[in-house]
């Protein structure tokens, strides 16, 4: 597992109790449960020059400019023992960013444009624009409208990994 | 920060530049750009039945630099006296998405005509500079465009609500902006200070606080925002997410030609200012401003007439008296105003007669030119032969109106000094001097100026012998 810049900490929030408990039952409930874990790339794409040729070659990187565009590639495992079920990734696409259309891999891809409160496959995304007069108007989202993108993957057996990618273009 | 200018290798510099730029080279300003030293925080979740994960990935942005927009100077081809000075101002206005130092480097150079790529209209003769010869000009204090532009926050909107300086004209607001990478109350640059401006919505603003919150790298988070205070801005201001927010700073430089090395001119001539302004990575913009030097233009004109005498009335015979010089001329106190043959005239032609005993009056007329101060003038008459000198009948006006009367004397405080060795001469200053205590008549030096326009009248009188 490779962490390049970034950062985790457990969604999860382990009273003293269950603590406790946990240590009482640990030999039985060791490898007793699912146990997703994450990891994220960013990369970038850089034109080199090779025996004369213009090669297109995607770097990993930290830093950005403005109007080029960064791919991340998100790799999950489950390091459980127990199949992990109803698993569902998310990724706010960030502020300063607008998602690259049609550039999302992985199954069963949707996309919100209203911060995460509904999600669509990509095409039908919604929004509620604000029209002349007061009032809202419900339309069709472009993709540079996208806020969310998820992956609504369902179940990952032990032991299975797998990799997601998108693509967004800096403002 | 003193930007001293002429060395040499700037010079090549712009001699090279001249001959492909042609007025100036204007970028346009970027629309939208992410403010460098932005975090881009990317954060994605897993959920499942029984537990969760997230992984945050953070990518800074880095600064691209661009050509800065550097406006036509006002004024564009400014005239003035060659001992004269002006002011050039122009702005620069920043095109990067985050901090650049721009330099701004200022100068000219003169050389004849037959360089080709040097000021054409320069005549090396009136200089006396030799062809391709340069001169040094010094350059006053110029500040550096610390400039910097950071990009407003695009959350603001994203969000569905209203920048808070979306529409503000005149009134103060705050905008808000990504966060650079560090809390050090500097935003890319931007700084709490009076007189920085800033171009936001297409609109100039002048700047108030600045709140760097630093480097929290989350811009989805409000209080993760820094913020710069706009106030005074000239018209609604109107943005669009990630649009730049560009600091502009005015330019002033003050050409001095006398105290800048310029020779003293005898003919008007244009000299080209060159400027240029550079960014670390961005290229040169380059401009010239053409100022015309008015040179110096004194001109001196001698006339007589024969005012007669008691015993001799000479005035009105004929050749004498109406030669149509000078028409306008008239002093209640000098001329006999209202006699017929018109004997107030003078003439600056040969053509008056004289008997011995008649009196005889001068006129000398000094008149400066528009266009320059001129220093230390002195005007110097040899009284002719066979005439004698009225001594103190020097009377001398500005305006040919009111004529004040000057004594002869070299120390006695006023413009008129009288040499009554021979020859008999006459030395009169272009204004009472600021001291005149040297005994040697004509000696003074001190302040005995002319300013531009101004038209010295002197008369005095003689008798034939």
């Amino acid at each position: 597992m490779k962490f390049i810049t970034g950062s985790r900490t457990s969604g999860r929030k382990i009273m003293l109790a269950e603590l406790l408990l946990l240590i009482a039952m640990a030999p039985s409930l060791a490898n007793a449960e699912p146990q997703i874990l994450l990891d994220m790339v960013a990369y970038r794409t850089e034109i080199v020059i090779v025996d004369g040729q213009e090669v297109t070659k995607q770097v990993e990187t930290t830093t950005i400019e403005p109007g080029q565009e960064l791919e991340y590639k998100i790799n999950f495992v489950n390091e459980g023992d127990e199949p992990a079920t109803s698993v569902i990734v998310n990724n706010p696409i960030a502020s300063e960013t607008l998602y690259v259309p049609n550039s999302a891999t992985g199954e069963a891809i949707e996309f919100s444009a209203d911060g995460g409160s509904t999600f669509h496959v990509d095409g039908e995304v919604i929004y509620q624009a604000k029209v002349f007069g007061g009032g809202t108007e419900q339309r069709t989202a472009n993709a540079d409208r996208y806020t969310n993108i998820r992956w609504v993957i369902g179940q990952i057996e032990p032991g299975q990994s797998g990799e997601l990618t998108f693509k967004v273009k800096v403002k | 920060m003193a930007n001293k200018v002429s060395t040499r290798k700037w010079f090549v510099k712009c001699l090279a530049l001249m001959s492909v730029v042609a007025g100036f080279s204007i970028a346009q300003q970027a629309s939208a750009s992410t403010a460098a030293d932005a975090r881009i925080q990317n954060r994605v979740t897993v959920t499942y039945s029984g537990g969760s994960d997230f992984f945050d990935l953070f990518v800074t942005v880095t600064l691209v630099t661009a050509d800065a927009t550097v406006s036509a100077p006002s004024p564009a081809a400014p005239s003035i006296a060659s001992n004269g000075t002006v002011e050039i101002a122009f702005t620069v206005t920043s095109n990067a998405n985050g901090k650049d130092d721009y330099a701004l480097e200022f100068g000219t150079h003169l050389c004849d005509g037959s360089a080709g790529t040097c000021n054409t209209t320069f005549d090396t003769a009136t200089v006396g500079i030799t062809p391709e010869s340069e001169v040094t000009f010094a350059v006053d204090t110029v500040p550096t465009l610390d400039g910097a532009d950071v990009a407003i926050a695009a959350t603001t909107y994203s969000s569905g609500s209203t920048a808070a300086c979306q529409g503000v004209s005149g009134a103060g607001c705050t905008l808000f902006v990504p966060n650079d990478d560090a809390a050090d109350s500097s935003l890319n640059g931007f700084t709490s200070g009076a007189g920085q401006k800033v171009v936001a919505g297409g609109q100039v603003c002048s700047v108030g606080a600045v709140i760097d919150t630093g480097p929290q790298g989350n811009a989805t988070l409000s209080n993760a925002l820094s913020s710069i205070e706009l106030f005074g801005c000239a018209g609604a201001v109107t943005l669009t997410p990630a649009e730049i927010i560009a600091q502009q700073v005015e330019v002033v430089i003050t050409f001095d030609p006398s105290a800048d090395g310029v020779p003293t001119l005898v003919a008007d001539q244009t000299i080209d200012l060159l400027f240029s302004v550079t960014g670390s990575n961005a290229a040169v913009v380059t401009g010239t401003v053409p100022v015309t030097l008015t040179a110096f233009t004194l001109t001196v004109v001698k006339y007589v007439k024969n005012i007669g005498s008691a015993a001799n009335s000479n005035a009105g015979i004929a050749g004498n008296g109406d030669c149509g010089v000078l028409a306008t001329h008239g002093s209640a106190t000098l001329g006999d105003a209202g006699s017929a043959d018109n004997d107030d005239d003078f003439c600056d032609t040969a053509t008056v007669v004289a008997q011995p005993g008649d009196q005889l009056e001068y006129l000398i007329v000094v008149s400066n030119g528009a266009g320059s101060d001129t220093n230390a003038v002195r005007v110097v008459d040899i009284i002719p032969e066979f005439v004698t000198y009225e001594t103190d009948s020097v009377e001398i006006s500005t305006d040919d109106s009111t004529y004040n009367t000057k004594t002869d004397a070299a120390t006695d405080g006023d413009q008129v000094d009288l040499d009554a060795s021979d020859p008999v001469t006459l030395y009169i200053y272009g204004s009472d001097p600021a001291t005149d205590t040297t005994a040697t008549p004509g000696g003074e030096t001190a302040a005995t100026d002319l300013s531009a326009g101004d038209v010295l009248y002197i008369i005095y009188t003689v008798t034939v012998d």
